[in-house]
């Protein structure tokens, strides 16, 4: 009984997580086209950045989560006009510089920090029991945020004049631009707010768990596939198939050993896509 | 001209008879010069130390880097700078001066073949490393090419050491030597402890590893209860993992013979959070202080590993001194391990008792002394191990040290617990 609550608390975390990142990947995808393969690094920095305000300048852990959300946020503006603009269309361009911006954030941030062992200090101490639960009040925060991100995300996109405006680019650029959206101010503030999402998840991680130059290449995997799954533009397939791959990432590993576990979720992943190509909820081609 | 004086002839006689004898004693005085130089001068460069290459296969990217960088890297080239300092190795007369060549196995399987490939290439004779199960890719490698690779650590698998890659040694005594090493400890500090849970990473789950653990514990009088907990290695969300150690019931506490700095504060941490109040036993060398930085006291109770204390009286003095070294060059907060340090110590001696550079007498000498005790960071080593890597002298025992963090979340020294030969 008390594998089965606690293997249910695990999915909650664990889709809630992947929900968070995964918008902000998603966000910029529909909005731009381009699939932000940096956004794994940002995930990753976004904890390393928590950790030295709160640890090398002193500030409490919920002042640096608001700085680094902050400062990436503002990093996301400086992507979208100098990394990901010039290269809108451009695949493979785009491509190219994600994989650069990973490969020089990764290798510095190994080379300078790689062998300390680190982990951003508690949000919050002290562990909730009652009966067969036991959970500790910072994973309960860490989906409580996550939980919180979402539906304020999601509420934005579909009641707000510019949650509109970006749905409208997401279905056609050309048709939004002649409406007079301004198109790359919009691009910008989801580019903010996908990199926002990305610190604030892996600064919520990085105290669940540690700090790790490499944290980010799990959590990109995962969350293209769930991207790609939910389909393109769709809001709500990114709730659901994050709350679908949360629930495979907390049940399999109790069922299966080892790296089976990892084999036979991907194998799952690909069986869909063979039938569903276009996402649970995309539109068709 | 020819003088017609009688003097003049025999002075003319004499003078012509003196030329050649002349130029006899100069071509032999030039000679005698020649030798002469071309004596000092060999004894000159027979006084020059060469250079001897060591090859270190280490990952310095990718998800292990964050251990192997100062453990098989860092810590190594320490060992070789104390040796340099020392003059180097003398080899019937000639010195070398060691040279390391590191060369990156990006913390994959391919990425060890490609770096072992490399160093071969180089012509490297002696390599050192790599670190766990990456050793199953480069022994095929080093032993085409006759290199002689000591293995700072293994898991006991054939490909690392066997009969079929006859050029790989142990270097240190790796998960057969902390593990026996472990079991004596938890036997002496912990004796009501009878029934276990295992938990392993998955590069640490080969069926040997687990083979050799089982018996060895069902010779001890340890009960496992339930199957192995097996995690992959790169995890980093561990709650489904602690569920399934905390459902196992029946265990008196968990033994974990081979993890990381990473692996043991993140499952340690999700243990404590589900109220999970049993020791774990950890027995590789896992700075305690470690688990205690990341996961604060709240968590980091009750958990034993295998490492060393930095300040304790107890460590041997070579150790201790690479220790001082360590912390002068890399910092205090460097977490410090000496599996590959310890050996390339062993393999620079192993080298200097076969008086050769020569990789395959190195390793006759070196597969001569099974049975035979040598010196190693941790204490006294036995070359052992036939029955477990079905070759001979390839093995080594060696005393392990070990850490107790107890309820309070506080570190304290375990003491040093001989892994005795291994089988």
């Amino acid at each position: 009984m008390e594998l089965i609550v606690g293997t249910v608390t695990n999915m909650l975390i664990s889709s809630s997580m992947f929900i968070l990142v995964a918008l902000g990947l998603a966000f910029i995808f529909n909005m731009m086209g381009i699939l932000n393969l940096a956004h794994g690094t940002i995930y990753m920095i976004g904890g390393y950045v928590t950790y030295a305000f709160a640890v090398w300048v002193g500030l409490n852990s919920w002042a640096a989560l608001l700085v680094s959300t902050a400062i990436f946020a503002l990093f996301g503006v400086f992507l979208e006009k100098f990394c990901f603009r010039p290269f809108v269309g451009n695949f493979d361009a785009a491509v190219l510089v994600c994989v650069g911006i990973t490969v020089v954030l990764q290798n510095i941030v190994n080379n300078m920090l790689g062998t300390q062992v680190m982990a951003v200090p508690h949000f919050i101490r002290g562990i909730f029991r009652a009966g067969l639960v036991s959970v500790s009040y910072e994973r309960m925060l860490t989906f409580a945020i996550g939980g919180v991100l979402t539906a304020v995300i999601i509420l934005f996109v579909r009641e707000t004049a510019l949650g509109q405006r970006m749905q409208a680019i997401t279905q056609n650029r050309e048709a939004a631009l002649l409406q007079g959206i301004n198109v790359n101010r919009l691009q910008s503030l989801a580019c903010a707010i996908g990199c926002a999402l990305a610190a604030v998840a892996g600064s919520l991680m990085g105290a669940y768990t540690n700090l790790s130059p490499f944290m980010g290449d799990d959590m990109l995997a995962t969350i293209l596939m769930l991207v790609i799954l939910a389909g393109a533009g769709s809001t709500g397939g990114i709730v659901i198939v994050g709350a679908i791959l949360g629930s495979m990432n907390a049940i399999l590993p109790v069922l299966l050993t080892g790296d089976y576990a990892q084999a036979i979720y991907v194998v799952i992943v690909v069986i869909i896509l063979l039938f569903r190509p276009e996402g649970f909820f995309g539109h068709e081609a | 001209m020819e003088k017609r004086s009688r003097i003049g002839k025999v002075t003319m006689k004499v003078g012509k008879s003196r030329l050649p004898v002349l130029c006899v004693v100069l071509a032999l005085m030039i000679a005698a010069l020649l030798l002469v130089h071309s004596l000092g001068a060999a004894e000159q460069k027979a006084d020059q130390p060469k250079t001897l290459k060591i090859g270190a296969l280490v990952c310095l990217t990718g998800w292990f880097s964050s251990y192997d960088i100062q453990t098989g890297q860092n810590e190594p080239q320490l060992v070789v700078d104390t040796v340099n300092e020392r003059g180097g190795l003398n080899i019937k007369g000639q010195k070398y001066k060691i040279e390391l060549v590191s060369e990156d196995c990006k913390s994959s399987l391919d990425g060890v073949t490609a770096a072992a490939t490399s160093l071969a290439s180089k012509g490297i004779k002696f390599t050192i490393g790599p670190a766990a199960f990456f050793g199953r890719a480069s022994a095929p490698i080093t032993t085409r090419n006759k290199i002689l690779d000591a293995l700072g650590y293994n898991v006991l698998t054939p490909d690392e050491i066997g009969p079929n890659v006859p050029y790989t040694f142990a270097g240190f005594g790796g998960a057969a030597a902390e593990f026996l090493s472990g079991v004596n400890f938890v036997k002496a500090k912990f004796p009501n402890v009878k029934k276990l849970c295992m938990v392993a990473p998955a590069g640490a789950s080969n069926k040997y590893l687990l083979a050799f653990q089982r018996e060895q514990l069902a010779a001890k009088g340890y009960e496992i209860v339930g199957d192995y907990v097996v995690y992959p290695d790169d995890t980093s969300d561990w709650s489904p993992f602690a569920a399934k150690i905390n459902a196992i019931k029946e265990a008196d506490a968990v033994m974990w013979p081979n993890a990381i700095a990473f692996h043991v504060a993140g499952m340690v941490k999700s243990l404590r959070e589900i109220g999970y109040d049993k020791w774990v036993f950890e027995s590789s060398n896992v700075p305690a202080q470690d688990i205690v930085k990341l996961i604060t006291k709240d968590s980091a109770r009750k958990v034993t590993t295998g490492c060393f204390m930095p300040d304790s009286k107890s460590n041997p003095p070579e150790l201790q001194a690479l220790i001082r070294k360590s912390q002068a060059k890399y910092g205090p907060d460097i977490p410090l391990s000496m599996a590959t340090a310890t050996a390339t110590a062993v393999l620079l001696d192993m080298i200097e008792r076969a008086q050769s550079i020569d990789s395959t007498e190195v390793k006759k000498k070196w597969e001569s002394m099974d049975g035979q005790t040598i010196k190693t960071l941790f204490g006294p080593g036995i070359i052992s191990g036939t029955k477990t890597y079905n070759i001979k002298g390839h093995g080594l025992g060696n005393p392990v040290p070990h850490q107790i963090i107890n309820e309070k979340g506080e570190v304290s020294e375990g003491g040093f617990f001989p892994s005795g030969p291994i089988p």
